[in-house]
């Protein structure tokens, strides 16, 4: 029989699969209590359109307990669902993931790792993704690691395990919903990784273009004004340059006579000219949609409903121990600092 | 001096937890001798405390300890009535800066453990520098007077027939001829007495008894701590505050003198340390000889920054008293009874009292193993 750690401990589950969904959490939380004195599973869920049916969420609280489900607005991004999630959670040490990563091994292993002091655990999950996300993703390392702190791993999976001290910590920062893996990543003393291993049947979710991109636009446009400094500074220097131009057309028109022998010229400096203006008015623009999104005062999310189980706690379990020091490990210190 | 020199249960340490003990197995009808080292009842950590009734909102690191305590509470007010003080309005802030919850984990937290709950008024609110406090929550928090808290159990182990010794200190606990030999010092000198169960309350002195008995010492952690008590301002009457979670302190009534009590999470414990076995020296001689400097100031400077009125407060007297803590609690802050059965000594038992309100999850458990004592 396992022994149990006397710790709390919460999993967040995204948009858990309407499909197999009893039968994995039943799993689930067979998982937490043979390991956890004491567990919840919060499930984070929208609001889905007319087509798609919701989930009988009324139906799993009446069979499975401590589970709370939380219910945001339609157009919510799975990493706010993720920041979401975790915040709400009240557990000393809490995993959050989509569903297919939530196995035993990978649930018990992160909070090992946890426990022996490592703030935040991030899955790592190797698999073969399409060439434009290799090409894309080395690119913007090469490019942007150093000026943005990126130092998320490669092969990161949408998968963490976090102390709450350091959750409380990211919870502070600026943009904790948008870009909560980077904070996490950037707030916590020492690190932990494991490799996932997903339940046998299931698929992972594949990344999307769009979706990838927009990310990799977000993390730069928010996280460091470089790319803007660098704009700025090359629009100088275009100034310069097409200063130049005109100095050398003035005394190309004064040596030679004949005026239609610039026209080239002129064509090739307009155009090279008009190419950078626009660049940067691109990049000037983007800057300024995304203070106006910024300077909207508007709650990162939207909560619809939340709904728990009708057993939520173990009342009979008496609050008596039978030894005064512990044999277990964890460092992750919610009690008192010392 | 005790009347006879063999007895079925001998409970060491009248405060809260022995006496209750005692009272437990007097009216199952067992012949129960109750030995206080000092001359009268409850004197040490169950007069010495913050005299709060726990309702779990203290806990949210510790769901156990919070949800015991939420259990228990509705238990201890309706049983102990003449010693609830309720004339007060009660309320907990989340700290902004350094918190280790912040309000909506708190209020998610009294939620789940059913303790009420709701914002307090602007008008409490703006007592407290909006800077340092997240959210003021009001709630349903109790205190007690100790000193009535003793008078009711001193009537009650009299009608168990509970035999009360005073001034009488346990010095040892051996084995002997399959029962228990115990050594006790009274006034009138050195008296050996019998018994087939001991049960050692004695707090902060546990391992006191199982050193001079040559018995392991338990591992436990003890800090000096100092409750400073203040006369407050009329702004203050009526109204207790708790701030939570990581660096706090807590401003709460202190009944059985009329005052409040100040306690601070950095400045309340002075120093702390462990057990030594070569050199060991009683908690409660390390009490006795600190210089007990207060540290009342420091105190009432960092409160008063998350509530200025603080500063009105005018300070009395300070209570002094060694807290006891497991190692095992250091990390989540919970309070947990411990209870060690037949501790290296068949029919020796070690309780030591995490809460003043957690009492009945120590009787549940002696009587779910009843046959084993009775
Ligand atoms: C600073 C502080 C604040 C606290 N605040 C709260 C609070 O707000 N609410 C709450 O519920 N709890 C609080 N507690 C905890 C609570 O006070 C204790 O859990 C409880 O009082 C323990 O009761 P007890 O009977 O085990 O200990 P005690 O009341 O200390 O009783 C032990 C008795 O054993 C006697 N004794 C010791 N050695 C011997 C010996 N050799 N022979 C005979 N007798 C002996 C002592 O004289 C003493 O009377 C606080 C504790 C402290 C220290």
């Amino acid at each position: 029989m396992n022994k149990i750690k006397d710790i709390f401990v919460s999993a967040v589950v995204i948009r858990p699969d309407r499909n197999n969904i009893l039968d994995f959490l039943t799993h689930l939380s067979d998982i937490l209590a043979s390991h956890y004195a004491h567990y919840e599973i919060l499930l984070m869920t929208t609001e889905l359109g007319e087509s798609a049916p919701d989930l009988d969420i009324d139906d799993i609280l009446q069979k499975i307990k401590h589970i709370r489900a939380i219910k945001l607005f339609r157009d919510t991004t799975d990493d706010v669902l993720f920041a979401a999630g975790i915040e709400n959670a009240i557990g000393d040490i809490i995993v959050c993931s989509y569903q297919e990563f939530l196995t035993e091994k990978n649930v018990i292993e992160s909070v090992n790792l946890c426990c022996e002091g490592n703030d935040v655990v991030s899955g790592v999950f190797h698999t073969k993704k399409p060439f434009w996300y290799r090409f894309g993703s080395s690119l913007f390392r090469k490019l942007f690691s150093q000026i943005l702190s990126y130092n998320l791993h490669p092969d990161d999976a949408f998968f963490r395990c976090v102390s709450r001290r350091a959750l409380n910590a990211a919870i502070g920062t600026r943009h904790f919903h948008r870009f909560v893996f980077l904070r996490l990543s950037n707030v916590c003393e020492k690190k932990g990784y494991i490799d996932l291993k997903l339940s046998s049947d299931e698929q992972l979710r594949k990344p999307h273009f769009l979706d990838s991109f927009s990310r990799a636009i977000s993390l730069i446009i928010f996280n460091s004004t470089t790319p803007l400094r660098v704009m700025n500074l090359s629009a100088l220097l275009v100034c310069v340059i097409s200063f130049l131009v005109a100095v050398y057309t003035v005394v190309v028109k004064l040596i030679k006579h004949h005026v239609v022998e610039g026209w080239p010229t002129m064509m090739l400096v307009l155009s090279f000219l008009f190419f950078f203006l626009f660049l940067i008015l691109a990049f000037m623009g983007e800057y300024l949609v995304r203070i106006i999104f910024d300077t909207n005062q508007a709650a990162p999310y939207h909560v619809l409903s939340e709904k728990h189980s009708s057993v939520m706690l173990n009342y009979d379990e008496l609050n008596i121990r039978e030894d005064s020091v512990s044999s277990e490990i964890n460092l992750t210190q919610t009690g008192r600092d010392r | 001096m005790p009347i006879s020199d063999c007895y079925d249960i001998v409970v060491i340490g009248a405060g809260f937890f022995g006496m209750n003990i005692a009272e437990y197995f007097a009216r199952r009808g067992k012949k129960v001798l109750l030995c206080e080292k000092y001359e009268a009842c409850m004197t040490r950590a169950s007069y010495t405390n913050q005299a709060r009734i726990h309702n779990g909102y203290h806990y949210p690191r510790s769901v156990l300890t919070a949800m015991r305590s939420r259990i228990s509470f509705p238990r201890f007010v309706k049983e102990f009535p003449e010693c609830v003080v309720n004339d007060f309005s009660k309320y907990y802030g989340i700290g902004k800066i350094l918190s280790k919850v912040n309000a909506r984990q708190f209020e998610e937290f009294c939620n789940r453990i059913g303790a009420e709950c709701e914002e307090a008024s602007p008008s409490v609110m703006k007592l407290f520098d909006s800077h340092y406090i997240e959210k003021i929550f009001r709630v349903r928090e109790y205190a007690f007077d100790s000193k009535k808290l003793c008078e009711i159990m001193m009537k009650r182990i009299r009608e168990a027939n509970v035999e009360l010794s005073c001034s009488t200190s346990v010095e040892k606990v051996l084995e002997h001829n399959g029962g228990l030999k115990v050594e006790i010092v009274t006034e009138d000198g050195k008296y050996v007495i019998s018994a087939k169960h001991v049960f050692n309350c004695t707090y902060s002195n546990i391992n006191s008894v199982n050193q001079s008995s040559g018995i392991k010492l338990i591992p436990l952690k003890y800090e000096m701590t100092e409750m400073a008590l203040v006369e407050v301002p009329d702004e203050l009457k009526d109204k207790a505050f708790t701030i939570m979670c990581g660096p706090f302190f807590s401003l709460m009534p202190f009944p059985s003198r009329d005052l409040y009590s100040l306690s601070h999470v950095r400045y309340t414990p002075h120093y702390e340390w462990y057990d030594d076995r070569d050199k060991y020296i009683s908690p409660l001689t390390v009490c006795d000889l600190d210089k007990k400097e207060t540290a009342f100031h420091e105190m009432q400077f960092d409160s008063a920054r998350y509530l200025p009125l603080i500063r009105k407060c005018r300070y009395r007297d300070s209570l002094w008293e060694v807290k006891t803590l497991l190692p095992s609690s250091e990390t989540d802050d919970s309070r947990p009874i411990l209870f060690k059965m037949n501790y290296e000594l068949n029919g020796y038992h070690c309780v030591m009292g995490g809460k003043i309100d957690n009492v009945y999850d120590i009787i549940t458990t002696i009587d779910q193993n009843k046959e084993v004592f009775l």
